[in-house]
């Protein structure tokens, strides 16, 4: 019953005209970021987050929240007409979902998509609803130890879980710890690798880092693909899927939503791994595999789901415990921050405005969406048609305009700019770079955690293995790294590694 | 703090380097030069910024890579830049009062 009365409060807050019109621009913004290829959800938040500014918190994070949605539906339009995936999560869409537009199947394909993340939105913020307080009521418990016993784990399981290798995820995470560190240190005031640059003593900002590695070093690596696309249009008419494919659609939808709520919970890229697995899954399980890859609509609806599914899922340990699981919940943590409110526990009892109207919002967005999606669609792909030459300059400016008006400083835009050159490089050398991003943002959560329960302890380490909740945590993480390092070497024995 | 994340960085580097047994393949700079390009004109730009002001640097800085860079025709390229430099600063800073940098001469 209290969740009710907490959501008829949400609804109230997010059903008013001004919190609707800002989850529209959030929505329309979102999904014309996840069409473009070069500017994903967290640039799009990094771009956006000036201008929330002058907003209360709760209209700023449903608008933000309304472009990480709202990239992820719109990731797969491109992927589906294009096969270009606008969002790194779309990526398992572009099989299926292109071989059904070669097939003349675009606007089912389309529809499945927008009917899937749909579902998959509504369903996992039910699960985010009912998830978060009991999570919540936990952390209240957490001391420094815990927390930084689990901000660790959340950093290895990111690595560890993350596409490609564990090793240079965990370098690029250690990276991160490092700039995260420059700044006034929080227990002895002192300025660290500040350079007697002013600027550097509130330390260096995830949106400058951000939107350096994922906007200024995309476009650098995508700038000379310049020529104009062709782009299907599909009729309105065209969209509706028939019996059959809704038929073979339902069961991966909810399959899709359940992987992508779970894997969403736990720290990494959620949206995209929870679309390979969602993909893989449907393939094992299919009585004719051999159709994936040629048109098979559980292709697109169970990974479509999975994305979506796993935005929500994400929100939790963000709402839940104030502790990101990935680079676009991290930006959203330092919008928050920015508004003077600190997500975790507490959050639902000292702000339930914005904790339950958030949650609305959720809700409320993934009707917009549906609006936006499909009988615009039509419109949408226009933007595909402007030649890349036009869009990337744009974009640059964008960048250029969005980091400068988060602090007024250009340091902050040099910062950008040397993070885009090192970007460019770290992804020609198959470095993924969202640990990084993650790294920046939990080192003074993770140092104070550490050096706070070394307080408690009077300088004894044993504090975390004494107190049971973060020795188990960190008997995990040692346990995930032992095992790591042994599957590793025993892969190289046999020489497997390089196959 | 920040000496055993150094130590832990330089220690996962060597490991690293020890498992990496295939040879390193030459990495593809095809696109380096419009990469220079790119990084060039953003140092300019922001060097520019908070002297000359947004409007004029942006309007510079978009009619470089439109008309120069990527050879568009020069009218679009002054009309595009024009456009975006203007109506951006009237959103961003005129309606929604975020503060932008302008020019001793008020422009």
């Amino acid at each position: 019953m209290e969740i009710l009365s907490n959501l008829a409060l949400g609804f109230s807050i997010a059903l008013t005209p001004q919190v609707l019109a800002y989850a529209f621009i959030g929505c329309l913004f979102g999904t014309l970021v996840g069409m473009l290829p070069g500017v994903g959800p967290l640039t799009g938040i990094s771009l956006l987050l000036p201008v929330t500014y002058g907003l209360n918190p709760t209209i700023a994070i449903v608008m933000l929240a309304g472009v990480y949605y709202g990239a992820m539906y719109g990731g797969s339009t491109t992927s589906i007409l294009m096969r270009i995936p606008g969002e790194a999560a779309s990526v398992m869409t572009c099989i299926d979902g292109y071989a059904m537009t070669q097939k003349g199947r675009a606007g089912p394909a389309l529809a499945i998509a927008a009917i899937g993340s749909f579902i998959a939105g509504t369903v996992s913020v039910v699960g985010l609803m009912l998830l978060a307080p009991p999570i919540a009521a936990v952390a209240l418990k957490f001391g420094p130890p815990e927390y930084a016993a689990l901000l660790t784990l959340g950093l290895l399981v990111l690595a560890y879980l993350s596409s490609g290798s564990t090793l240079k995820m965990l370098l690029m995470a250690l990276v991160g710890l490092l700039v995260g560190l420059v700044g006034i240190d929080q227990m002895s005031g002192f300025a660290r690798f500040t350079w007697n640059v002013p600027e550097l003593a509130d330390g260096v900002g995830v949106v400058p880092v951000a939107v350096g590695l994922f906007g200024i070093s995309e476009i650098m690596l995508s700038a000379r693909s310049s020529g104009a696309l062709k782009v299907q249009k599909p009729r309105l008419a065209d969209l509706v899927p028939s019996r059959e494919e809704m038929r073979a659609s339902a069961a991966p939808i909810l399959r899709g939503t359940l992987i992508g709520f779970l894997v969403g919970v736990v720290p990494g890229s959620a949206h995209i791994i929870s679309s390979f697995v969602s993909y893989a899954l449907e393939k094992k399980i299919s009585k004719h595999p051999e159709r994936f890859g040629h048109g098979a609509v559980e292709g697109v609806a169970g990974p479509e789901s999975a994305n979506n599914s796993a935005t929500s899922g994400a929100f939790i340990p963000l709402l839940a415990l104030g502790i990101p699981s990935g680079a676009v919940p991290a930006v959203m943590l330092a919008a928050l921050m920015i508004h003077g409110i600190s997500p975790g526990p507490q959050l639902m009892q000292s702000r339930p405005d914005i904790f339950w109207g958030f949650i609305a919002s959720m809700y409320v967005g993934n009707v917009v969406l549906l609006i936006l999606n499909l009988p615009m669609v039509g419109l949408f792909v226009n933007l595909l048609r402007i030649p890349y030459a036009y869009l990337y300059p744009f974009i640059l400016a964008l960048c250029l305009l969005g980091v400068y008006s988060t602090n007024q400083s250009t340091v902050d835009v040099w910062i950008a700019i040397g993070f885009g050159v090192l970007g460019y490089f770290l992804r020609k050398l198959e470095f993924d770079t969202a640990p990084l991003v993650l790294g920046v943002i939990l080192a003074p959560m993770l140092e104070l955690a550490i050096r706070q329960s070394l307080a408690m302890s009077g300088g004894d380490w044993s504090i975390f293995a004494k107190r049971p909740i973060a020795g188990t945590m960190l008997a995990l993480v040692a346990a995930l790294l032992i095992y790591n390092l042994l599957s590793r070497g025993w892969r190289t024995r046999v020489g497997l590694e390089e196959k | 703090m920040p000496r055993l994340l150094a130590v832990l960085l330089i220690a996962a580097a060597l490991l690293l380097m020890v498992q990496k047994s295939r040879p390193a393949r030459p990495m593809d700079l095809s696109d380096a030069r419009i990469t220079a390009v790119i990084v060039l004109l953003l140092g300019a730009a922001t060097f520019a910024l908070e002297r000359a002001g947004y409007r004029a640097t942006v309007f510079v800085f978009l009619l470089v890579v439109l008309a120069a860079v990527e050879r568009r025709p020069p009218w679009l390229s002054i009309l595009l830049s024009g456009g975006f430099a203007l109506g951006s600063f009237h959103l961003i800073n005129t309606v929604l009062r975020v503060p932008l940098p302008v020019s001793r001469w008020g422009w």
